[in-house]
């Protein structure tokens, strides 16, 4: 009956999943055709240079709501059948053993996880300890953030599909390397598995209503939880808008290697919300950031802060976390410019 | 009976002590719930937080059992 529930939930995922491309997809297309005929799509709450100072950042969140709420709504009804339906234990039961096809296992699979960072980190020790190894922990740390259902679906809608194609790419490959080299450097001061990973499993019967309640009070959970941090984030970074101006900006954050440089160290030290990380990043795009810094703050704001870093130090080696850190960012710097080799300019609305 | 629950302290974990709290009280039984905030601790046991562990044996992890359930484990 197991199989059932998982059938159903993956179903679930794919109609809503095509209800927002659709939706998006239609928005996109009315917007490129208004400005086709040389009308430029209103702006219901427009900052310009008369606004003042102060209305800036409740500007800043209401445009916000006003363009992400269905996306959002969607991201975080997506987030909640995936907590539902697809039971974590298959993917955990596969980061069992040592051996390399590990790695592919906690990068594809720990986005299919619960997002909460605070049981990230037992997930992490246990992988290392009693499962695959250090390796393929630090992938599944540094892999799980950077690509979730919800932030995939914020960065396909606010910043496009460039990014969000580069940054999953992208995210997967430096977490994989990053495990790959660390697991190199520190096999053997490191290698402690003795006991094995084993997940109480859970019996789970499929029964239409009980589930459904279930994801709707998993979505609702999530709501509570993200949303406060989500807006909170949107309207510190229209409080930031007032003091950075778009020369600043293309100066530091423009097209470059430095900036490139600079973008990817402010996301391994910066401590960024689930999803803030996104309209963060777009509305330095459009202040004048340069694609490359933009990919490489994407890469490395969600899987690296400092607090977290002082988490997992508590589970391992410090010397350990600041090499990986050092990868991330080496990785952050060869993605952005990659990205910025393909895609050097882009066009926000 | 001794109760354990592991958890560093979000949200999840609270709502799991809630919902362990409400069913013991239901149930009228005195027993103490033991809280394990420490990670170094939780890490050698768990795998997923929250979890609760009643009489040393690990009755759920990773997900917020509710009250029914967990009244089940405490008869």
């Amino acid at each position: 009956m197991k199989s059932k529930k998982l059938l159903f939930g993956i179903l679930l995922i794919i109609v809503l999943l095509t209800v927002l491309v659709g939706y998006e997809w239609h928005g996109a297309f009315k917007k490129s055709k208004l400005i086709e005929q040389g009308i430029m799509p209103k702006e219901l709450f427009p900052i310009s240079q008369e606004t003042p100072w102060w209305l800036i950042p409740f500007y800043t969140l209401l445009s916000y709501i006003q363009k992400a709420w269905f996306c959002l709504g969607m991201a975080f009804l997506i987030a909640g059948a995936v907590q539902t339906f697809i039971p974590k234990e298959l993917v955990i039961k596969h980061l069992g053993k040592r051996n390399p096809k590990a790695y592919f296992i906690a990068a594809f699979g720990g986005p299919l996880l619960s997002v909460c960072s605070c049981s990230i980190i037992p997930l992490f020790a246990a992988i290392k300890k009693r499962g695959a190894g250090l390796g393929p922990a630090i992938t599944f740390l540094l892999a799980t953030p950077a690509i979730n259902p919800a932030a995939v679906i914020l960065t396909f809608s606010l910043i496009g599909w460039q990014f969000t194609i580069g940054r999953i790419i992208l995210a997967l490959s430096a977490a994989i390397i990053t495990g790959v080299v660390v697991e190199k450097i520190w096999y053997k001061q490191e290698l402690d598995g003795t006991s094995e990973l084993k997940v109480e499993y859970h019996e789970e019967k499929f029964s239409l209503i009980p589930d459904l309640k279930e994801w709707l009070k998993n979505v609702w959970d999530f709501v509570k939880r993200i949303l406060p941090l989500v807006l909170l984030g949107i309207f510190i970074i229209g409080i930031i808008k007032i003091f950075l101006t778009p020369e600043i900006i293309s100066k530091y954050l423009g097209q470059g290697f430095w900036q490139i440089a600079l973008a990817s160290i402010m996301g391994v030290v910066m401590y960024t919300p689930t999803l803030v990380e996104i309209p963060f990043v777009r509305e330095l795009l459009i202040s004048g950031m340069g694609t490359g810094p933009a990919l490489a703050f994407l890469l490395t704001g969600p899987a690296l802060s400092l607090p977290s870093m002082l988490g997992i130090s508590r589970v391992v080696k410090w010397k350990i976390v600041v090499n990986y850190a050092i990868i991330m960012w080496i990785l952050g710097i060869a993605g952005g410019l990659i990205f910025a080799y393909f895609i050097p300019q882009i066009k926000l609305f | 009976m001794k109760i354990e629950i592991f958890g560093p302290g979000c949200w999840r974990c609270k709502q799991l002590e809630e919902n362990t709290r409400k069913a013991l009280k239901e149930l009228k039984i005195d027993a103490k719930i033991e809280k394990v905030t420490d990670m170094a601790k939780i890490v050698e046991r768990i795998t997923m937080t929250p979890a609760i562990v009643i009489n040393g044996k690990i009755k759920a992890e990773g997900r917020i059992p509710d009250i029914n359930e967990i009244k089940k484990w405490l008869k």
